[in-house]
């Protein structure tokens, strides 16, 4: 549906705002992108922890290896302060290049 | 149902990553594929199916590797490797000795890579050659400053001490005095120039509190025999030695910056000293230290010539021979001027002793005089931090012995593969080239801050101290001595897994997966000679103050309380 450089660049914005206000699994994250886009948003397994991991690395979220009463042992990612305020800041800018994006290309909003 | 660790760990090839980082992706991922395994089968999906669908999230095996090996933290170091190989490769493809740099430098890459897995082993193997080459570092920075390099004079080999020997009296080194000094001076046919010089103590007054500072009288003809030039203002002249001449002073470079903070300025000013008033005329520059005496101030001498007699012995005499001459015309000179002496300053209270002491010219080159008893003890107390490196390279040896056996299996099928000896000599060597590389760069920080510490406890009349630095000349010595070590513990192993040794420790190592008994010899020896060269050292350091009272007895002087001391008014007079 959507190429995949397209759904890459986006991608870490997709995560923290899949974060926001809880902690979630690394499939938790990918079936609820899935589930929010309608289906269209699928990514590869390396794909998704691999960017996981790089946020991680530079201090946007934090993965913590959780057991919960019934369930199996599993690393539950949360937001960190700087993720918030990425989250804020990307959301703006996301804001204000697709509606410049869509002046140039001459979308205008239903 | 899969065990989806073992599928994933067969499936992507994940590198060692740091913190064992492979094993949480591996973790993690197996609960991903887990959860979606149970998902597909939950829609009603085969076992096959559902392994299909989870073949095609993961994606291509190699393509996921690489995504998820780009996430390891190490990605900018990975980012640099590339680059480096990139080099390489570069240089590679040129050919010839820049092909081989480039094998060199992907081995050391390697190497580095190889004692980083083994932080301790390295640690302490850099930390004891650091030790063993910061010692031997500082010790030589000492010993090149002091002994091997020149004098800070323009052409120092031409530079002579003019001392006497007063066999008579059973005295070696008797020293200068000034009725011989202006008999040289008006007779001689050897010097192009010369001088006589004296330390002693003078006590400045008049801003704030009076402070006794170290002086040195001379006449004239020491700084132009030395060819000084002055920092600021001019030097002493040889009318400032006439009796009735203004008086003027020189200003030593040390007390011209702690006393008047270098002030450029200073020539004209006024200095009360010993009760008078001195014209500061110039500032000397610190090369003067090295006729071991830091003088604060320097005056010139003013000799009644009509009161001389062959007398008052002791001054120090300084000469620069003139082009072509050598020690032993200068020496015959002397003998020949020293009747003359007696004859145009006769007299004096001691004039039947000088006879009685058959006074003989004592010329020797003025560096030999300067550093000649310290040249021993720091002779001595290098050969002693050597033999110490030479303990820490036996100690790092038999580390590298025992370690070496654990990879000799590895270098017996390298052989078998085809591996040629020099190949498998490199693969021991490159690790210990690096490791004595590493000591050194420790031992030279190490260097750095004890020399300090070693000029501090020494002994307090070294000459030369001021001249003392770590420049290239040094750098270039730590760096033959680090590589020098290296190649030192690297070889053992070489010599011990090489050839036949090298297919009988496969044989032995299949089998029993110990070492032979042959193999131990290597460290028998090592360890044998490690006692010997303690013994040595121990040695060394009982005999080192003997040596050290021995140079001291047959110094004549090297601290001004050993002078004799003149001060400003009595030299004057």
């Amino acid at each position: 549906m959507f190429s995949a450089d397209l759904k890459r660049g986006s991608m870490e914005l997709l995560i923290l705002s899949s974060l926001e206000g809880c902690t979630r699994h690394g499939y938790e994250i990918g079936k609820l992108l899935e589930h929010r886009s309608g289906g269209q948003l699928e990514f590869r397994v390396s794909t998704l922890y691999s960017v996981l991991y790089r946020m991680e690395e530079r201090g946007w979220i934090k993965g913590r290896w959780v057991e919960k009463k019934g369930e199996r042992r599993r690393c539950y990612y949360k937001l960190t302060r700087k993720g918030e305020r990425i989250l804020v800041d990307q959301r703006k800018e996301w804001k204000a290049f697709s509606t410049m994006v869509n002046q140039v290309i001459g979308v205008s909003h239903a | 149902m899969p065990d989806w660790k073992r599928y994933l760990k067969e499936y992507l090839s994940l590198p060692e990553m740091k913190g064992h980082r492979e094993q949480r992706m591996i973790d993690e991922l197996a609960d991903h594929l887990e959860d979606l395994y149970r998902e597909a089968v939950a829609r009603g999906a085969s076992e096959e199916e559902a392994m299909a669908q989870i073949e095609e999230w993961l994606g291509e095996a190699g393509f996921a590797s690489g995504e998820l090996v780009r996430s390891e933290p190490a990605h900018v170091r990975s980012r640099m490797n590339r680059w480096v190989e990139g080099q390489e490769e570069m240089l590679r493809s040129k050919g010839g000795a820049l092909s081989r740099v480039a094998d060199a430098g992907r081995d050391l890459r390697l190497a580095l890579r190889t004692l980083a897995k083994r932080p301790f082993f390295s640690g302490v193997v850099i930390f004891v050659l650091a030790l063993g080459i910061g010692a031997t570092t500082a010790v030589f920075t000492l010993v090149d400053a002091i002994i091997l390099s020149p004098l800070p004079f323009d052409d120092d080999t031409r530079l002579v001490d003019i001392d006497h020997a007063a066999p008579g009296l059973g005295v070696q080194q008797a020293g200068q005095c000034a009725a011989w000094h202006f008999t040289y001076e008006d007779e001689n046919q050897v010097f192009e120039d010369l001088g006589m010089y004296g330390t002693g103590y003078a006590t400045i007054a008049g801003q704030g509190t009076p402070e006794s500072v170290p002086d040195m009288g001379l006449t004239t003809g020491v700084l132009r025999a030395l060819r000084i030039t002055p920092v600021v203002g001019r030097l002493l002249m040889p009318e400032d030695e006439e009796l009735e001449a203004p008086n003027v002073v020189l200003l030593g470079y040390g007390y011209w910056q702690s006393r008047f903070g270098g002030d450029l300025n200073v020539v004209g000013q006024t200095l009360e000293a010993d009760g008078n008033s001195w014209e500061i005329v110039g500032v000397l520059p610190s090369d003067i230290q090295a006729l071991g005496s830091d003088p604060a101030i320097i005056y010139p001498y003013r000799f009644d010539r009509s009161q001389l007699f062959v007398g008052n012995i002791g001054f120090g005499g300084v000469a620069r021979l003139r082009d072509g001459v050598t020690l032993e015309q200068a020496n015959a000179d002397v003998a020949r001027m020293l009747p003359l002496a007696f004859e145009k300053f006769p007299g004096g209270p001691v004039a039947d002793f000088s006879e009685r002491a058959q006074y003989s010219p004592n010329l020797r080159p003025l560096k030999e005089t300067l550093v000649g008893s310290a040249a021993s003890l720091l002779w001595i107390i290098l050969a002693g931090v050597a033999v110490v490196l030479l303990i820490a390279c036996a100690n790092v040896a038999n580390l590298f012995l025992v370690r070496a056996d654990g990879k000799q299996t590895e270098m017996a099928v390298r052989s078998a593969l085809g591996a040629n000896r020099r190949r498998i000599g490199w693969e021991y060597l490159k690790e210990s080239l690096l490791l004595g590389l590493l000591g050194g760069a420790g031992g030279l920080a190490l260097a750095g801050y004890g020399l300090d510490a070693l000029i501090a406890a020494g002994p307090a009349n070294l000459p030369r101290l001021n001249e003392v630095s770590i420049h290239p000349g040094v750098l270039m010595f730590t760096l033959a001595i680090s590589l020098g070590a290296g190649l030192f513990f690297g070889v053992f192993p070489v010599l011990k897994h090489s050839g036949a040794a090298m297919l009988d420790s496969l044989k032995q190592g299949g089998r029993g997966g110990t070492t032979g008994r042959a193999s131990y010899r290597a460290q028998n020896a090592l360890a044998v000679s490690q006692m010997a060269m303690a013994l040595v050292l121990l040695v060394a350091s009982v005999l080192a103050p003997f040596a050290r009272m021995r140079s001291a007895k047959s110094n004549r002087c090297w601290t001004s309380s050993s002078c004799v001391s003149t001060s400003l008014l009595s030299v004057s007079s």
